[in-house]
């Protein structure tokens, strides 16, 4: 007689019930806090801050690295400040959530049965990717602003892809956890927990020590990016207020190599490509042009933030002294000869936004070698990275 | 926590195959973007994080609680196990900037601050409202935060 498959799944248990040691035995873990209400709240508030740390993450991927039906505006000028503030702020606040979450459902590893049938099985595998890809996204973003690279691959590229395995994976939670977090938050279940009295913390007492983590690890990080609060954050990065002219750099001119080519007398800003009139422009000439001055941040991908008064010649000027077409595209090229960041494009909004500019002094003084003399490019809602430094050439599209 | 925790209905089948189309989608940037995200290295990685948390960070904690218990009286406990999840967690999150592997040579703007006193600082200041918080635990228990 053939058995159904669950019959032959569960007589198997049953007959490995030996094998249940450590921590696969019932009442190992004795917290009351090992609940579906506690991971129902905490997984709320996960979802929320993936959420948020997901669509930051692919708007910053979608301005670097733009498709073709993705143009990302310069107005707001702040909007990339909040939004990468935002992706690592919330990075970081997500830490103590995570670990409140593994920590609650830390006994549902070892339950038993391990496997009850075939929706089980692919729930508890997309498990690896959940958990793996959220500490990994966690750590990697952490290491990532600390400098840190103790790997071989690419940070922003495995990062960026790890995050659509992490989601992908999440997804496949949801699905299985909603109908448990919407009865969990209902209430009817853990009543009698919540009475119980083991010498532990409450529900709430618990939630109330996460939350005040939370707030800890986020006041003593976020005054990189929100400078009232800089005094307070003793474990930010970055100091908005620290820096060659008071605020940070995060390529200095030494590791670019242009410390030679930059401060050479014959440097020249370039206006090529789509132009009727090529321009090459020294530095008194572009000096010698009427003046723009801009309050605009450098706002790092790495979540640090710092506003500077900027003046130079607004780059539209120097488009329609060459002849550009009032929609040209423009991409905006370093004397540093390698690196990933030695080139940006400002697409026809960027280019035009009459705030972006060819900036000849910050804060009142030449610019600093670190920060892009003879000249850099600033404009309005663009990450640091795409405020190329050291200026060579513009090539108009 | 035990037995009947298998998922269904449609909306969870749904879930399944949307999130592994989407995994896969993942995956398979891996692989098309292998020059930069080194796809052997990045897994290793991935499955590290996993097995980092599961196999030593959970356990050190799940012991760590249990000798508390033996030492910790009834009454502080529950305003220790909070201060201690403050503590840890920053900890946690501070733990790549205060080991200072990481830094840009050259750059005195990067990494500009004492994160070990930094760290040291937070902790100390979470360590004084813990005490305080266990102190008025200790003189009036009616107040502890453990009364819902």
């Amino acid at each position: 007689m053939v058995r159904e498959p669950r019959q032959t799944l569960e007589a198997l248990w049953v007959r490995l019930e030996r094998l249940r040691i450590g921590p696969l035995k019932e009442g190992t873990f004795t917290s009351r806090l090992h609940t579906e209400a506690t991971a129902a709240i905490l997984g709320l508030a996960l979802g929320v801050s993936f959420g948020i740390c997901f669509t930051t993450g692919l708007i910053s991927h979608g301005i670097q690295q733009p498709p073709s039906w993705f143009l990302w505006p310069s107005r707001p000028f702040n909007l990339y400040r909040i939004s990468q503030g935002l992706h690592v702020a919330t990075g970081i606040a997500t830490v103590p959530l995570l670990l409140a979450k593994l920590w609650t459902v830390f006994p549902r590893l070892f339950a038993w049965p391990p496997i009850e049938n075939t929706a089980h099985a692919l729930e508890r595998l997309s498990l690896l990717p959940l958990v793996g890809g959220s500490v990994f996204l966690l750590a990697s973003g952490l290491n990532n602003i600390a400098l840190w690279y103790p790997w071989r691959f690419f940070f922003p590229a495995a990062h960026y892809w790890a995050a659509w395995i992490t989601i992908g994976a999440l997804i496949v939670h949801i699905g299985a956890k909603a109908p448990v977090t919407a009865r969990a938050l209902r209430g009817r279940r853990n009543q009698a927990s919540l009475s119980e009295h083991a010498g532990g913390l409450s529900r709430r007492g618990f939630l109330t020590a996460v939350g005040a983590s939370v707030g800890v690890v986020t006041l003593a990080t976020v005054g990189q990016t929100v400078r009232p609060l800089r005094w307070l954050s003793v474990l930010g990065p970055r100091d908005p207020a620290v820096g060659p002219q008071g605020f940070p750099v995060n390529k200095t001119a030494r590791s670019a190599g242009v410390t030679k080519f930059a401060i050479e007398p014959t440097w020249r800003l370039l206006v090529e490509g789509a132009v009727t009139r090529p321009l090459a422009l020294s530095l008194d000439e572009l000096g010698s042009m009427e003046q723009r001055r801009v309050n605009l941040p450098i706002a790092c991908v790495e979540g640090w933030s710092a506003s500077a008064e900027w003046t130079g010649v607004p780059l539209r000027r120097l488009l329609e002294v060459a002849g550009a077409s009032p929609d040209a595209a423009v991409s905006a090229e370093s004397l540093q000869e390698r690196g990933l960041y030695r080139k940006s494009d400002l697409n026809r909004l960027h280019a035009h936004d009459p705030d972006t500019l060819v900036a000849l002094r910050v804060n009142g003084e030449p610019l600093h070698i670190d920060h892009g003399f003879p000249a850099r490019l600033i404009g309005p809602n663009r990450p640091g990275v795409m405020q190329t430094k050291w200026l060579s050439r513009l090539q108009v599209q | 926590m035990s037995g009947h925790h298998a998922p269904k209905g449609k909306a969870f089948w749904l879930c399944l195959v949307a999130g592994w189309g989407v995994i896969v989608f993942g995956i398979l940037g891996v692989l098309a973007d292998a020059d930069r995200t080194d796809p052997t290295n990045l897994a290793a990685w991935f499955v590290g994080s996993a097995l980092a948390h599961d196999l030593l960070l959970a356990p050190l904690v799940f012991v760590f609680a249990r000798w508390l218990k033996r030492i910790v009286p009834d009454r502080v406990r529950p305003v220790i196990h909070g201060g201690l999840i403050v503590a840890g967690s920053v900890t946690m999150a501070a733990l790549p900037l205060v080991l200072g592997r990481g830094g840009a040579p050259g750059n005195a703007s990067a990494l500009p601050r004492n994160y070990p006193a930094g760290l040291v600082f937070v902790l100390g200041t979470v360590a004084v409202a813990t005490g305080l918080l266990a102190w008025r635990a200790e003189t009036n228990p009616g107040s502890s935060s453990d009364s819902d």
